[in-house]
Protein backbone atom coordinates (compact mmCIF):
# COMPACT_ATOMS: atom_id res chain seq x y z
CA UNK A 1 0.00 0.00 0.00
CA UNK A 2 1.56 3.34 -1.09
CA UNK A 3 1.17 6.16 1.24
CA UNK A 4 -1.55 8.89 0.36
CA UNK A 5 -0.63 11.64 -1.24
CA UNK A 6 -3.77 13.90 0.30
CA UNK A 7 -2.75 17.02 1.42
CA UNK A 8 -4.95 20.33 3.03
CA UNK A 9 -5.77 22.81 0.03
CA UNK A 10 -3.25 24.84 2.69
CA UNK A 11 -0.34 22.39 2.34
CA UNK A 12 -0.03 21.96 -1.62
CA UNK A 13 -0.63 25.59 -2.03
CA UNK A 14 2.71 26.35 0.03
CA UNK A 15 4.90 23.95 -2.41
CA UNK A 16 4.40 27.24 -4.80
CA UNK A 17 7.21 29.08 -5.30
CA UNK A 18 7.88 32.83 -5.92
CA UNK A 19 8.67 32.25 -9.62
CA UNK A 20 7.52 29.44 -10.81
CA UNK A 21 5.99 28.23 -14.40
CA UNK A 22 2.54 27.05 -14.14
CA UNK A 23 -0.05 25.73 -16.17
CA UNK A 24 -3.82 24.57 -15.26
CA UNK A 25 -6.68 22.46 -16.02
CA UNK A 26 -9.76 23.77 -17.90
CA UNK A 27 -11.57 24.93 -20.63
CA UNK A 28 -13.81 28.13 -21.76
CA UNK A 29 -15.88 28.26 -17.98
CA UNK A 30 -15.51 24.97 -16.72
CA UNK A 31 -12.76 22.61 -15.31
CA UNK A 32 -10.63 25.01 -13.78
CA UNK A 33 -8.95 24.37 -10.05
CA UNK A 34 -10.34 27.68 -8.88
CA UNK A 35 -9.85 27.04 -4.87
CA UNK A 36 -6.37 26.44 -5.83
CA UNK A 37 -6.30 29.54 -7.58
CA UNK A 38 -7.60 31.58 -4.50
CA UNK A 39 -5.99 29.85 -2.15
CA UNK A 40 -2.49 30.77 -4.06
CA UNK A 41 -3.65 34.31 -3.95
CA UNK A 42 -4.32 34.29 -0.37
CA UNK A 43 -1.07 33.09 0.17
CA UNK A 44 0.36 35.62 -1.98
CA UNK A 45 3.47 34.15 -3.57
CA UNK A 46 4.46 35.96 -7.38
CA UNK A 47 6.10 36.44 -10.34
CA UNK A 48 4.63 33.44 -12.03
CA UNK A 49 4.91 32.51 -15.90
CA UNK A 50 1.83 30.57 -16.82
CA UNK A 51 2.09 28.27 -19.87
CA UNK A 52 -1.93 29.31 -20.76
CA UNK A 53 -3.47 27.57 -23.27
CA UNK A 54 -7.33 27.50 -22.33
CA UNK A 55 -6.64 28.67 -18.34
CA UNK A 56 -8.85 32.03 -18.81
CA UNK A 57 -10.06 32.10 -15.44
CA UNK A 58 -6.69 30.82 -13.22
CA UNK A 59 -4.87 33.81 -15.66
CA UNK A 60 -7.24 36.31 -15.09
CA UNK A 61 -7.69 35.87 -11.73
CA UNK A 62 -3.85 35.94 -11.15
CA UNK A 63 -2.82 38.51 -13.75
CA UNK A 64 -5.71 40.89 -11.16
CA UNK A 65 -3.86 40.41 -8.28
CA UNK A 66 -0.06 41.10 -9.84
CA UNK A 67 1.24 37.50 -8.99
CA UNK A 68 2.34 37.26 -13.04
CA UNK A 69 5.47 38.47 -14.85
CA UNK A 70 5.07 36.66 -17.69
CA UNK A 71 2.63 34.65 -20.10
CA UNK A 72 3.36 31.83 -22.36
CA UNK A 73 -0.07 31.71 -24.22
CA UNK A 74 -2.23 30.64 -27.26
CA UNK A 75 -5.49 32.41 -26.42
CA UNK A 76 -6.84 34.14 -23.39
CA UNK A 77 -10.84 34.94 -23.37
CA UNK A 78 -14.19 34.80 -21.74
CA UNK A 79 -16.13 32.92 -24.45
CA UNK A 80 -19.92 34.47 -24.47
CA UNK A 81 -18.29 37.45 -22.25
CA UNK A 82 -15.49 39.00 -24.21
CA UNK A 83 -11.64 39.55 -23.89
CA UNK A 84 -10.34 39.12 -20.69
CA UNK A 85 -9.55 42.31 -19.12
CA UNK A 86 -7.36 42.22 -16.57
CA UNK A 87 -4.89 40.49 -18.66
CA UNK A 88 -5.33 42.77 -21.47
CA UNK A 89 -5.01 45.80 -19.63
CA UNK A 90 -1.84 44.08 -17.82
CA UNK A 91 -0.46 43.34 -21.18
CA UNK A 92 -1.25 47.07 -22.47
CA UNK A 93 0.44 48.69 -19.61
CA UNK A 94 3.34 46.42 -20.01
CA UNK A 95 3.04 44.82 -16.66
CA UNK A 96 2.65 41.51 -18.16
CA UNK A 97 5.10 40.59 -20.95
CA UNK A 98 3.66 37.41 -23.67
CA UNK A 99 4.56 35.17 -26.10
CA UNK A 100 1.82 33.94 -28.04
CA UNK A 101 1.17 30.62 -29.98
CA UNK A 102 -1.58 28.95 -31.78
CA UNK A 103 -3.20 26.46 -29.58
CA UNK A 104 -1.42 23.50 -31.27
CA UNK A 105 2.04 24.96 -30.99
CA UNK A 106 1.70 25.34 -27.07
CA UNK A 107 -0.06 21.89 -26.57
CA UNK A 108 3.20 20.25 -28.49
CA UNK A 109 5.63 22.47 -26.77
CA UNK A 110 4.36 20.85 -23.30
CA UNK A 111 4.08 17.56 -25.21
CA UNK A 112 7.35 17.84 -26.63
CA UNK A 113 9.06 18.57 -22.50
CA UNK A 114 6.14 15.88 -21.35
CA UNK A 115 7.90 13.21 -24.41
CA UNK A 116 11.22 13.66 -23.54
CA UNK A 117 12.18 15.49 -27.38
CA UNK A 118 13.73 18.72 -27.56
CA UNK A 119 11.21 19.86 -30.15
CA UNK A 120 8.33 18.65 -32.29
CA UNK A 121 7.26 19.03 -35.79
CA UNK A 122 3.71 21.20 -36.71
CA UNK A 123 2.62 22.18 -40.20
CA UNK A 124 0.92 25.58 -38.44
CA UNK A 125 2.34 29.27 -37.49
CA UNK A 126 4.81 29.52 -40.93
CA UNK A 127 4.21 32.47 -42.31
CA UNK A 128 2.42 34.29 -39.56
CA UNK A 129 3.48 37.02 -37.25
CA UNK A 130 3.72 34.09 -34.61
CA UNK A 131 6.61 32.72 -36.50
CA UNK A 132 8.17 36.79 -37.34
CA UNK A 133 7.79 38.21 -33.69
CA UNK A 134 9.07 35.72 -30.90
CA UNK A 135 9.23 37.73 -27.62
CA UNK A 136 10.39 35.13 -25.27
CA UNK A 137 14.06 34.35 -24.12
CA UNK A 138 13.42 30.57 -25.64
CA UNK A 139 12.83 30.48 -29.02
CA UNK A 140 9.26 28.83 -29.92
CA UNK A 141 9.90 28.16 -33.40
CA UNK A 142 11.64 27.75 -36.97
CA UNK A 143 11.69 25.41 -39.72
CA UNK A 144 14.35 23.12 -40.43
CA UNK A 145 15.07 20.19 -43.12
CA UNK A 146 13.12 17.22 -42.53
CA UNK A 147 16.30 14.59 -42.14
CA UNK A 148 14.40 12.21 -44.49
CA UNK A 149 13.80 14.15 -47.08
CA UNK A 150 10.79 15.65 -47.64
CA UNK A 151 11.31 19.33 -47.80
CA UNK A 152 10.73 21.69 -44.60
CA UNK A 153 8.92 21.47 -41.71
CA UNK A 154 8.32 23.93 -39.03
CA UNK A 155 9.16 22.81 -35.45
CA UNK A 156 8.17 23.82 -31.87
CA UNK A 157 11.13 23.98 -28.76
CA UNK A 158 9.97 22.31 -25.75
CA UNK A 159 8.35 23.74 -22.83
CA UNK A 160 8.26 22.44 -19.31
CA UNK A 161 6.37 24.47 -16.70
CA UNK A 162 7.61 23.87 -12.71
CA UNK A 163 3.86 22.65 -11.53
CA UNK A 164 0.63 21.55 -13.38
CA UNK A 165 -2.70 22.23 -11.36
CA UNK A 166 -5.15 19.98 -12.46
CA UNK A 167 -8.96 19.74 -11.45
CA UNK A 168 -10.86 16.43 -11.89
CA UNK A 169 -14.08 14.89 -10.91
CA UNK A 170 -12.60 11.89 -8.99
CA UNK A 171 -9.30 10.97 -7.62
CA UNK A 172 -7.98 8.19 -5.24
CA UNK A 173 -5.24 8.86 -3.00
CA UNK A 174 -2.42 7.97 -4.99
CA UNK A 175 -3.45 10.77 -7.82
CA UNK A 176 -5.39 8.84 -10.21
CA UNK A 177 -8.14 10.70 -11.55
CA UNK A 178 -10.71 11.12 -13.93
CA UNK A 179 -11.91 13.98 -15.85
CA UNK A 180 -15.48 13.52 -17.58
CA UNK A 181 -16.55 15.64 -20.58
CA UNK A 182 -14.08 17.63 -22.67
CA UNK A 183 -10.37 16.93 -20.95
CA UNK A 184 -8.67 20.16 -22.80
CA UNK A 185 -4.81 19.89 -22.87
CA UNK A 186 -4.47 18.11 -19.34
CA UNK A 187 -2.41 15.20 -21.07
CA UNK A 188 -0.02 17.79 -22.66
CA UNK A 189 0.07 19.38 -19.04
CA UNK A 190 0.66 16.66 -16.91
CA UNK A 191 3.52 15.12 -18.97
CA UNK A 192 5.15 18.96 -19.56
CA UNK A 193 4.95 19.58 -15.64
CA UNK A 194 7.92 18.91 -12.95
CA UNK A 195 5.36 17.93 -10.64
CA UNK A 196 1.32 17.80 -10.55
CA UNK A 197 -0.97 18.65 -8.19
CA UNK A 198 -4.40 16.94 -8.82
CA UNK A 199 -7.26 19.01 -7.30
CA UNK A 200 -10.69 16.85 -7.55
CA UNK A 201 -14.78 17.01 -6.88
CA UNK A 202 -14.44 13.39 -4.86
CA UNK A 203 -11.82 11.40 -3.36
CA UNK A 204 -12.90 7.90 -4.14
CA UNK A 205 -10.83 4.55 -3.99
CA UNK A 206 -9.01 2.78 -5.91
CA UNK A 207 -11.60 -0.02 -6.11
CA UNK A 208 -13.65 3.17 -8.19
CA UNK A 209 -11.17 4.19 -9.85
CA UNK A 210 -10.03 0.29 -10.86
CA UNK A 211 -13.69 0.18 -12.20
CA UNK A 212 -13.37 3.07 -14.75
CA UNK A 213 -9.86 2.75 -15.50
CA UNK A 214 -9.97 3.07 -18.83
CA UNK A 215 -11.18 7.17 -18.08
CA UNK A 216 -7.97 7.74 -15.85
CA UNK A 217 -6.53 10.37 -17.40
CA UNK A 218 -4.16 10.99 -14.87
CA UNK A 219 -2.05 8.47 -14.03
CA UNK A 220 -0.91 8.94 -10.25
CA UNK A 221 3.27 8.10 -10.73
CA UNK A 222 3.29 12.04 -12.17
CA UNK A 223 1.00 13.46 -8.92
CA UNK A 224 2.85 14.94 -5.83
CA UNK A 225 -0.08 15.91 -3.90
CA UNK A 226 -3.98 15.54 -3.93
CA UNK A 227 -6.36 17.95 -2.72
CA UNK A 228 -10.19 17.43 -1.83
CA UNK A 229 -11.86 20.59 -3.41
CA UNK A 230 -15.78 20.47 -3.70
CA UNK A 231 -16.85 22.87 -6.53
CA UNK A 232 -13.52 23.83 -6.72
CA UNK A 233 -13.81 25.28 -10.40
CA UNK A 234 -16.54 27.97 -8.70
CA UNK A 235 -17.95 30.49 -10.37
CA UNK A 236 -17.13 27.75 -13.28
CA UNK A 237 -18.61 24.63 -13.58
CA UNK A 238 -17.64 20.68 -13.49
CA UNK A 239 -18.86 18.64 -15.88
CA UNK A 240 -21.08 15.81 -14.97
CA UNK A 241 -21.34 17.84 -10.97
CA UNK A 242 -22.47 21.81 -11.32
CA UNK A 243 -23.08 23.98 -13.59
CA UNK A 244 -21.44 27.51 -14.22
CA UNK A 245 -22.16 30.02 -11.90
CA UNK A 246 -23.71 32.88 -14.46
CA UNK A 247 -24.49 34.65 -12.26
CA UNK A 248 -21.62 35.15 -10.41
CA UNK A 249 -19.63 35.12 -13.70
CA UNK A 250 -20.98 38.51 -14.94
CA UNK A 251 -20.65 40.10 -11.86
CA UNK A 252 -16.65 39.60 -11.77
CA UNK A 253 -16.84 40.50 -15.48
CA UNK A 254 -18.78 43.80 -14.67
CA UNK A 255 -16.42 44.31 -11.59
CA UNK A 256 -13.49 43.85 -14.27
CA UNK A 257 -14.62 47.10 -16.00
CA UNK A 258 -12.46 49.24 -14.05
CA UNK A 259 -9.52 49.04 -11.23
CA UNK A 260 -11.41 50.08 -8.21
CA UNK A 261 -14.34 47.53 -8.78
CA UNK A 262 -11.76 44.69 -9.49
CA UNK A 263 -9.63 45.21 -6.72
CA UNK A 264 -13.03 45.23 -4.44
CA UNK A 265 -14.05 41.78 -5.82
CA UNK A 266 -10.14 40.56 -4.49
CA UNK A 267 -11.42 42.38 -1.14
CA UNK A 268 -14.46 40.77 -1.05
CA UNK A 269 -14.21 37.19 -2.37
CA UNK A 270 -10.01 36.35 -2.14
CA UNK A 271 -8.51 38.24 0.15
CA UNK A 272 -11.18 38.83 2.44
CA UNK A 273 -12.34 35.16 3.31
CA UNK A 274 -9.46 33.07 5.43
CA UNK A 275 -10.13 30.57 3.32
CA UNK A 276 -12.49 28.41 0.80
CA UNK A 277 -14.52 26.85 3.22
CA UNK A 278 -15.20 30.82 4.37
CA UNK A 279 -16.11 31.65 0.36
CA UNK A 280 -18.25 28.61 -0.03
CA UNK A 281 -20.08 29.64 3.65
CA UNK A 282 -20.80 32.98 1.92
CA UNK A 283 -22.24 31.59 -1.03
CA UNK A 284 -24.28 29.33 0.98
CA UNK A 285 -25.38 26.04 0.30
CA UNK A 286 -28.86 27.10 -1.78
CA UNK A 287 -26.84 28.71 -4.05
CA UNK A 288 -24.43 25.73 -4.50
CA UNK A 289 -27.22 23.18 -4.56
CA UNK A 290 -29.17 24.78 -7.40
CA UNK A 291 -26.55 24.60 -9.48
CA UNK A 292 -25.82 20.61 -9.36
CA UNK A 293 -26.28 19.17 -12.96
CA UNK A 294 -29.54 17.41 -13.73
CA UNK A 295 -28.09 13.57 -13.68
CA UNK A 296 -29.76 13.30 -17.54
CA UNK A 297 -29.40 16.70 -19.20
CA UNK A 298 -26.56 17.30 -17.68
CA UNK A 299 -26.78 20.47 -17.30
CA UNK A 300 -28.25 22.53 -13.92
CA UNK A 301 -32.23 23.24 -14.17
CA UNK A 302 -31.84 26.77 -12.34
CA UNK A 303 -29.04 27.91 -13.84
CA UNK A 304 -26.80 30.68 -11.57
CA UNK A 305 -29.92 31.42 -9.35
CA UNK B 1 -28.89 41.12 -41.55
CA UNK B 2 -28.02 38.73 -38.82
CA UNK B 3 -30.68 36.26 -40.43
CA UNK B 4 -29.15 36.90 -44.25
CA UNK B 5 -24.91 36.56 -43.01
CA UNK B 6 -26.24 33.19 -41.12
CA UNK B 7 -28.05 31.72 -43.96
CA UNK B 8 -25.16 32.80 -46.33
CA UNK B 9 -22.88 31.00 -44.13
CA UNK B 10 -24.30 27.77 -44.20
CA UNK B 11 -25.13 27.65 -47.85
CA UNK B 12 -20.71 27.13 -47.56
CA UNK B 13 -21.38 23.84 -45.82
CA UNK B 14 -21.83 20.62 -47.63
CA UNK B 15 -23.50 17.73 -46.80
CA UNK B 16 -20.83 15.25 -45.75
CA UNK B 17 -18.19 18.04 -44.58
CA UNK B 18 -16.22 17.54 -41.08
CA UNK B 19 -16.57 21.54 -40.25
CA UNK B 20 -14.34 22.99 -37.00
CA UNK B 21 -15.93 25.49 -35.81
CA UNK B 22 -16.61 27.78 -32.71
CA UNK B 23 -19.91 29.48 -30.60
CA UNK B 24 -21.73 32.38 -31.95
CA UNK B 25 -23.66 32.64 -35.64
CA UNK B 26 -21.42 30.09 -37.11
CA UNK B 27 -22.49 27.85 -35.47
CA UNK B 28 -26.14 28.37 -35.89
CA UNK B 29 -25.20 28.41 -39.72
CA UNK B 30 -24.11 25.03 -39.23
CA UNK B 31 -27.34 23.79 -37.39
CA UNK B 32 -29.14 24.80 -40.08
CA UNK B 33 -27.50 23.78 -42.44
CA UNK B 34 -27.63 20.25 -40.92
CA UNK B 35 -31.36 20.48 -40.39
CA UNK B 36 -31.34 22.04 -44.17
CA UNK B 37 -29.51 20.57 -47.40
CA UNK B 38 -26.17 19.28 -44.99
CA UNK B 39 -28.03 17.01 -42.60
CA UNK B 40 -24.29 14.61 -42.79
CA UNK B 41 -21.94 17.14 -42.02
CA UNK B 42 -20.51 16.28 -39.04
CA UNK B 43 -18.93 19.56 -36.05
CA UNK B 44 -15.69 19.10 -34.91
CA UNK B 45 -15.35 21.78 -31.76
CA UNK B 46 -11.76 22.84 -30.46
CA UNK B 47 -12.64 21.46 -27.03
CA UNK B 48 -12.40 18.17 -28.64
CA UNK B 49 -16.31 17.95 -28.70
CA UNK B 50 -17.28 15.81 -32.12
CA UNK B 51 -20.27 15.41 -33.56
CA UNK B 52 -22.97 16.94 -31.31
CA UNK B 53 -26.83 16.74 -31.94
CA UNK B 54 -27.99 19.83 -32.40
CA UNK B 55 -30.73 20.03 -29.60
CA UNK B 56 -29.23 23.24 -28.00
CA UNK B 57 -27.63 26.18 -28.78
CA UNK B 58 -24.38 26.55 -26.75
CA UNK B 59 -22.49 29.21 -25.21
CA UNK B 60 -19.15 28.07 -24.92
CA UNK B 61 -17.54 25.32 -26.97
CA UNK B 62 -16.47 23.39 -23.37
CA UNK B 63 -21.28 23.77 -22.66
CA UNK B 64 -22.14 20.51 -20.80
CA UNK B 65 -25.13 21.22 -23.84
CA UNK B 66 -22.71 20.74 -26.16
CA UNK B 67 -20.59 17.67 -24.09
CA UNK B 68 -23.92 15.84 -23.31
CA UNK B 69 -25.20 15.23 -26.98
CA UNK B 70 -21.64 14.65 -28.67
CA UNK B 71 -20.91 11.30 -30.28
CA UNK B 72 -16.76 11.90 -28.96
CA UNK B 73 -15.08 13.77 -26.12
CA UNK B 74 -11.65 14.09 -25.90
CA UNK B 75 -9.73 17.01 -25.80
CA UNK B 76 -8.07 19.63 -27.66
CA UNK B 77 -4.81 17.69 -29.19
CA UNK B 78 -7.19 15.29 -30.72
CA UNK B 79 -9.02 18.07 -32.57
CA UNK B 80 -6.01 19.85 -33.21
CA UNK B 81 -4.06 17.29 -34.63
CA UNK B 82 -7.22 15.59 -36.76
CA UNK B 83 -7.00 19.16 -38.46
CA UNK B 84 -3.42 18.61 -38.97
CA UNK B 85 -3.95 15.40 -40.12
CA UNK B 86 -6.05 16.69 -42.88
CA UNK B 87 -9.46 15.39 -42.03
CA UNK B 88 -11.42 18.60 -41.67
CA UNK B 89 -12.66 20.25 -45.04
CA UNK B 90 -14.07 23.71 -43.60
CA UNK B 91 -12.73 26.15 -40.72
CA UNK B 92 -14.93 28.85 -40.09
CA UNK B 93 -13.44 32.25 -38.09
CA UNK B 94 -14.10 35.74 -37.12
CA UNK B 95 -11.38 38.23 -37.07
CA UNK B 96 -10.90 42.18 -35.58
CA UNK B 97 -8.95 43.01 -39.18
CA UNK B 98 -9.05 41.48 -42.42
CA UNK B 99 -6.92 42.85 -45.03
CA UNK B 100 -7.69 41.94 -48.97
CA UNK B 101 -5.60 38.63 -48.66
CA UNK B 102 -7.52 37.48 -46.19
CA UNK B 103 -4.62 37.59 -43.18
CA UNK B 104 -6.75 37.72 -40.36
CA UNK B 105 -5.51 39.52 -36.94
CA UNK B 106 -7.30 38.36 -33.31
CA UNK B 107 -4.39 39.43 -31.31
CA UNK B 108 -3.33 43.34 -31.07
CA UNK B 109 -4.97 46.46 -32.30
CA UNK B 110 -3.07 49.52 -32.66
CA UNK B 111 0.07 52.19 -34.02
CA UNK B 112 2.26 50.28 -31.45
CA UNK B 113 2.07 47.11 -32.79
CA UNK B 114 2.66 43.31 -30.79
CA UNK B 115 5.28 45.69 -28.05
CA UNK B 116 3.04 48.23 -27.49
CA UNK B 117 -0.83 47.49 -28.37
CA UNK B 118 -3.53 50.14 -27.73
CA UNK B 119 -5.85 47.08 -27.61
CA UNK B 120 -4.84 43.45 -26.65
CA UNK B 121 -7.27 40.72 -27.72
CA UNK B 122 -7.70 37.17 -27.40
CA UNK B 123 -4.84 35.70 -29.50
CA UNK B 124 -5.22 32.87 -31.96
CA UNK B 125 -6.20 29.86 -29.90
CA UNK B 126 -7.00 27.39 -32.74
CA UNK B 127 -7.41 29.73 -35.51
CA UNK B 128 -3.79 29.99 -36.79
CA UNK B 129 -4.03 26.23 -37.02
CA UNK B 130 -7.41 26.32 -38.52
CA UNK B 131 -6.57 28.95 -41.08
CA UNK B 132 -3.09 26.81 -41.82
CA UNK B 133 -4.56 23.38 -41.79
CA UNK B 134 -8.40 22.67 -42.84
CA UNK B 135 -8.74 22.13 -46.51
CA UNK B 136 -10.97 26.14 -46.82
CA UNK B 137 -11.91 28.35 -44.22
CA UNK B 138 -14.70 31.11 -44.24
CA UNK B 139 -14.47 34.23 -42.67
CA UNK B 140 -17.62 35.64 -41.08
CA UNK B 141 -17.76 39.36 -40.37
CA UNK B 142 -19.11 42.39 -39.62
CA UNK B 143 -18.34 44.91 -42.32
CA UNK B 144 -16.50 48.22 -40.78
CA UNK B 145 -13.39 50.47 -41.62
CA UNK B 146 -11.29 49.38 -39.01
CA UNK B 147 -12.15 45.35 -39.66
CA UNK B 148 -11.27 45.76 -43.32
CA UNK B 149 -7.65 47.30 -43.52
CA UNK B 150 -5.29 48.03 -45.97
CA UNK B 151 -2.75 46.73 -43.27
CA UNK B 152 -2.63 44.38 -40.28
CA UNK B 153 -1.57 45.75 -36.80
CA UNK B 154 -0.61 41.71 -36.60
CA UNK B 155 -1.01 38.64 -38.77
CA UNK B 156 -2.39 35.61 -36.40
CA UNK B 157 -3.83 33.40 -39.32
CA UNK B 158 -2.97 33.42 -42.56
CA UNK B 159 -4.98 33.98 -45.36
CA UNK B 160 -2.92 34.07 -48.66
CA UNK B 161 -0.16 35.77 -47.14
CA UNK B 162 1.34 38.04 -49.15
CA UNK B 163 -0.18 36.45 -52.82
CA UNK B 164 0.40 33.84 -54.96
CA UNK B 165 2.50 31.06 -53.70
CA UNK B 166 2.63 32.59 -50.51
CA UNK B 167 1.22 30.07 -48.74
CA UNK B 168 2.82 26.61 -50.77
CA UNK B 169 6.52 28.50 -49.52
CA UNK B 170 5.69 29.03 -45.89
CA UNK B 171 4.57 24.75 -45.81
CA UNK B 172 0.62 25.29 -45.14
CA UNK B 173 -0.75 22.58 -45.97
CA UNK B 174 -4.93 23.56 -46.34
CA UNK B 175 -6.04 25.23 -48.95
CA UNK B 176 -6.69 29.18 -47.89
CA UNK B 177 -9.55 31.19 -47.46
CA UNK B 178 -12.70 30.65 -49.96
CA UNK B 179 -15.22 33.01 -48.66
CA UNK B 180 -16.07 36.22 -46.37
CA UNK B 181 -19.59 36.71 -45.52
CA UNK B 182 -20.33 40.28 -44.03
CA UNK B 183 -23.78 41.89 -43.05
CA UNK B 184 -23.47 43.46 -46.45
CA UNK B 185 -21.83 41.19 -48.66
CA UNK B 186 -20.26 38.10 -49.62
CA UNK B 187 -16.38 38.22 -51.07
CA UNK B 188 -14.47 35.20 -52.51
CA UNK B 189 -10.91 35.16 -53.60
CA UNK B 190 -9.63 35.65 -57.06
CA UNK B 191 -7.94 32.24 -58.28
CA UNK B 192 -5.14 34.16 -60.21
CA UNK B 193 -4.73 37.37 -57.68
CA UNK B 194 -5.43 35.73 -54.11
CA UNK B 195 -7.56 39.60 -53.98
CA UNK B 196 -10.66 39.45 -52.35
CA UNK B 197 -13.82 40.30 -55.05
CA UNK B 198 -17.42 41.33 -54.20
CA UNK B 199 -19.24 37.80 -55.55
CA UNK B 200 -22.79 39.11 -54.31
CA UNK B 201 -24.52 41.89 -52.08
CA UNK B 202 -27.24 41.82 -49.92
CA UNK B 203 -30.31 43.33 -50.65
CA UNK B 204 -30.85 47.02 -49.86
CA UNK B 205 -27.10 47.48 -49.63
CA UNK B 206 -24.84 49.42 -52.53
CA UNK B 207 -21.66 49.24 -53.86
CA UNK B 208 -20.92 52.40 -52.38
CA UNK B 209 -21.55 52.04 -49.27
CA UNK B 210 -19.32 48.64 -49.23
CA UNK B 211 -16.28 50.89 -50.34
CA UNK B 212 -16.87 53.36 -47.56
CA UNK B 213 -16.90 50.57 -44.93
CA UNK B 214 -13.58 49.14 -46.51
CA UNK B 215 -9.84 50.00 -46.03
CA UNK B 216 -8.24 48.91 -49.13
CA UNK B 217 -9.86 49.20 -52.77
CA UNK B 218 -13.00 46.86 -53.45
CA UNK B 219 -12.80 44.92 -56.60
CA UNK B 220 -16.59 43.58 -57.98
CA UNK B 221 -16.55 40.54 -59.53
CA UNK B 222 -17.96 40.40 -63.46
CA UNK B 223 -20.82 38.49 -62.33
CA UNK B 224 -22.01 40.20 -59.38
CA UNK B 225 -25.13 39.77 -58.30
CA UNK B 226 -28.16 40.32 -54.97
CA UNK B 227 -26.96 38.08 -52.31
CA UNK B 228 -30.20 35.48 -52.03
CA UNK B 229 -32.89 36.23 -49.78
CA UNK B 230 -33.92 33.96 -47.34
CA UNK B 231 -37.16 31.71 -48.15
CA UNK B 232 -39.87 32.33 -45.22
CA UNK B 233 -39.57 28.77 -45.01
CA UNK B 234 -35.77 28.81 -44.05
CA UNK B 235 -36.48 31.72 -41.80
CA UNK B 236 -39.11 29.79 -39.85
CA UNK B 237 -36.37 27.14 -39.71
CA UNK B 238 -34.27 29.07 -38.57
CA UNK B 239 -36.34 30.85 -35.80
CA UNK B 240 -38.50 28.15 -34.48
CA UNK B 241 -36.09 25.16 -34.47
CA UNK B 242 -32.60 26.41 -34.40
CA UNK B 243 -32.70 29.16 -32.09
CA UNK B 244 -35.82 30.15 -30.64
CA UNK B 245 -34.84 31.91 -27.55
CA UNK B 246 -32.30 33.90 -30.12
CA UNK B 247 -29.78 33.66 -27.94
CA UNK B 248 -27.72 34.44 -31.47
CA UNK B 249 -30.12 35.71 -34.10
Amino acid sequence: MSKSKIVTLSTAVSTIKNGSSLSFSGFGHSGHPLSFVRELIRQRPKDFTLNAIAECWPAEFLVGTGSVTAINMSNLMFEGLGRCRAISVAIEEGRVKVDDHSHLALSLRLLAAGWGVPFLPIRSIAGSDLESIQTAEKQKFTRIMSPFGEGEVGVVSALQSDVAVIHTNKSDSQGNAIIYGAASVVEAQIRGAKSVIVTTEQLVSADEIIEENQNVIVPGILVSAVVHTPFGSHPGGMYKVYDEDVEHMDMYYEASRNEAALAAYHAEYIYGKKDENEYFESLGSEKLMNLRVDPTLQFALKEGK
Amino acid sequence: MDEVMTIATSRYMLDGNTIFIGTGLPMVAAYFAKATHAPNAVLLFESGVLDPQPKYIAKAVGDSRLVSTARRVSGMMDSLLLLQGGHVDLGVLGCAQIDKFGNINTTVIGPGGYAKPTTRLPGSGGANDIASLAKNFLVVTRHKPRTFVDKLDYLTSPGYLTGPGARERAGLLGGGPIAVVTDKCIFEFDDNTCEMVIKSIHPGVTADEIAESTGFKILIGSEVEQTVIPKISELEILRNQIDPEGVYI
